[in-house]
């Protein structure tokens, strides 16, 4: 499953439209959506909501790619309104702390680099002369996602609101900015890296899990035995079948467990 | 789908006003070029997925200010040398081979040029004046496969081609040798080319040139007067492998001028058991890396009788060809 994390709901309006989800009653404080391969979560304005939100949903499902998705501000007026851009280092302005996404695949948008904001940046902030684009979210999205995703799986698309004179950017405009940039999105999901493929099917997990228990192993004999599991399936030899025949005998005492476990590792190695 | 190798460059503050920086960003010009403090930052991030990043690798280009040469380590032939040093002026490889320890060494597949390079021609020449140096340049990466990138390779060897105390080996599996084919051959610097059977290259040694293009390198660079070394290493015990690895001999014992070769050196796999444990929990696609190894002061190899009979029969192949004295097991 995929996490998608807006900060507005105006944000998350035009994807949960888009993409079907149906509202999730599993939290109290956050607005959670999903469907069979989808979930987004909104967590509220600001990089600590934002890190919460990417831990509810990362505890709450089996998460291939998180991607946070939102407007942004940006300085340079070169980036016209309504852009889509893929984020390639975020700062966070209070801790001067970087963070930098991956851009592994080519999702056909535009590259920035953007620097989160703890408070709203109007054209009369002073600011350093390297920030671009800013939002409010990404620094706190990154950091709290990548304790539970490896970095080519985290990602920032950030759609262009504003020259930092915010005041026509109301939640209709937001929604129309997210909705034009709906297509953009889709290509982008369907690029992700795939979901890790397990080594064992559920079945044979089942059966692995039978025989381990089977032969009341300790538990440094348990990780040799799944080592040598995991060695003859990575080399391709490794049947269920072979398991089941080893899990007919019945070991009595020690060393007859011994030359059961040679036995096995003989077969599986 | 993947982006181009290069497509960003993470370049490193200080070395945005080194020569080299310039050059390099000026050969990827529609690179995007994110500006870091230091590499560190970029290279060493926990979390990155160091095969998912093999394709599409990025260039870091930074400075680096200590360790400019390293002496020699346990793992690799010195050939004799007691003054075995080696330097990493590039990190990473443009190759995947399943069997490389970078991919348990660091945590990135990016690779870091470091651009002050004056800094580590210095080391070397304040290390001559103390007693001569037998020096690696192609270590932690394959200087030679990136040679049109970053001509590192033609450097050293006008270094090299001063310094009659310096010997210098630049290891590589690649077929490049046309980039540095136009300079005259230098006593002083051995070309070292890894060979392995092409079921093995194929299989194992992803991104690599097919034995058929680096065998014409092998020959064009003997042609031209090269000390042209040939490494066995790492011979990889596969199923069969005394008929792949027989096979192959046969066919490089008829094609190679034996006696203008330089010298051989032979070696099973073996690696650092903490970088192997790395590599295993993170693939599981590559059934090399879980047979069945020993570790032993830290050094993960195959069980002594594989290692032992892989050696001897090796051994026994290659003497014939070269002698024991140019044989280096
Ligand atoms: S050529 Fe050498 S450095 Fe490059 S990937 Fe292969 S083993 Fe590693």
């Amino acid at each position: 499953m995929i996490g998608l994390v807006t900060a507005l709901s105006s944000e998350a309006r035009p994807l949960v439209d888009a993409f079907n989800l149906k509202k999730d009653q599993g939290t109290r404080r956050f607005d959670l959506y999903r469907s069979d391969d989808l979930s987004l979560i909104v967590s509220g304005i600001g990089k600590i909501k934002s890190a919460i939100a990417v831990t509810i949903l990362c505890q709450k499902f089996e998460l291939s790619n998180l991607v946070n998705v939102g407007i942004c501000g940006s300085r340079n007026m070169l980036r016209p309104v309504g852009q889509a851009l893929a984020v390639h280092k975020i700062t966070d302005a209070t801790t001067g702390r970087d963070f930098y996404p991956e851009l592994l695949t080519d999702y056909g948008l535009e590259e920035g680099a953007l620097t989160t904001f703890d408070r709203v940046v109007t054209e009369d902030t002073p600011l350093e002369p390297n920030v671009e684009l800013i939002d409010m979210e990404a620094s706190g999205f990154f950091e709290a996602a990548s304790y539970f995703l490896e970095l080519d799986r985290i990602h920032i698309i950030k759609v262009v609101s504003d020259h930092l004179n915010v005041n026509h950017v109301t939640r209709e405009f937001v929604a129309g900015l997210i909705t034009r940039r709906v297509d953009d999105l889709r290509r982008v999901l369907t690029l992700l890296p795939a979901p890790k493929a397990p080594l064992f099917s559920p079945d044979e997990l089942l059966d692995i899990n039978r025989l381990v228990a089977h032969f009341r192993l300790t538990s440094t004999q348990q990780y040799q035995v799944l080592d040598w599991i995991r060695t003859s399936k990575v080399k391709g030899k490794f049947t269920v079948s072979l398991l089941e025949e080893f899990a007919r005998t019945q070991p009595m005492g020690k060393s007859a467990t011994k030359a059961i476990l040679k036995n096995l590792h003989d077969h599986l190695v | 789908m993947y982006k181009r190798h290069f497509s960003h460059i993470y370049l490193e503050t200080e070395a945005a006003r080194f020569p080299d920086a310039r050059s390099l960003i000026k050969k990827f010009s529609n690179a995007v070029v994110i500006e870091i403090d230091d590499y560190k930052r970029v290279f060493n991030r926990t979390r990155q997925n160091f095969q998912a990043q093999k394709n599409s690798m990025k260039l870091i280009l930074a400075t680096k200010k200590d360790r400019l040469l390293y002496p020699g380590s346990d793992m690799s032939p010195s050939f004799g040398h007691a003054q075995f040093y080696y330097n990493t002026m590039v990190l990473n490889c443009i190759y995947n081979c399943d069997y490389c320890y970078l991919q348990g060494m660091y945590d990135s597949a990016n690779l870091v040029v470091f651009v002050n390079s004056d800094d580590f021609f210095s080391a070397v020449e304040s290390k001559l004046q103390d007693h001569p140096v037998y020096l690696c340049i192609s270590y932690d990466t394959d200087l030679l496969a990136f040679e049109n990138v970053h001509p590192l390779c033609a450097r050293w060897i006008n270094f090299a081609s001063t310094r009659p105390d310096l010997t210098v080996e630049i290891r590589t599996k690649s077929s490049n040798y046309k980039a540095i084919g136009h300079l005259h051959a230098v006593s002083n610097v051995i070309l070292a080319w890894t060979l392995s059977p092409q079921a093995v290259t194929q299989t194992y040694e992803v991104q690599t040139p097919p034995l058929e293009q680096r065998l014409r390198s092998v020959e064009s660079a003997i042609a031209d007067g090269w000390r042209v070394r040939l490494c066995f290493d790492p011979v990889l015990a596969v199923k069969n492998w005394s008929n792949v690895y027989g096979d192959f001999l046969e066919s490089l014992r008829l094609r190679v001028s034996w006696d203008k070769v330089y010298d051989v050196s032979v070696g099973t796999f073996r690696m650092n058991g903490g970088y192997l444990s790395k590599i295993k929990s993170a693939r599981m696609d590559s059934d090399i890396l879980y047979d069945t190894m020993k570790l032993e002061d830290g050094t993960a190899s195959y069980p002594a009788p594989v290692h032992e009979e892989i050696m001897a029969w090796m051994t026994d192949k290659l003497r014939p060809l070269v002698g024991s004295e140019r044989l280096h097991i």
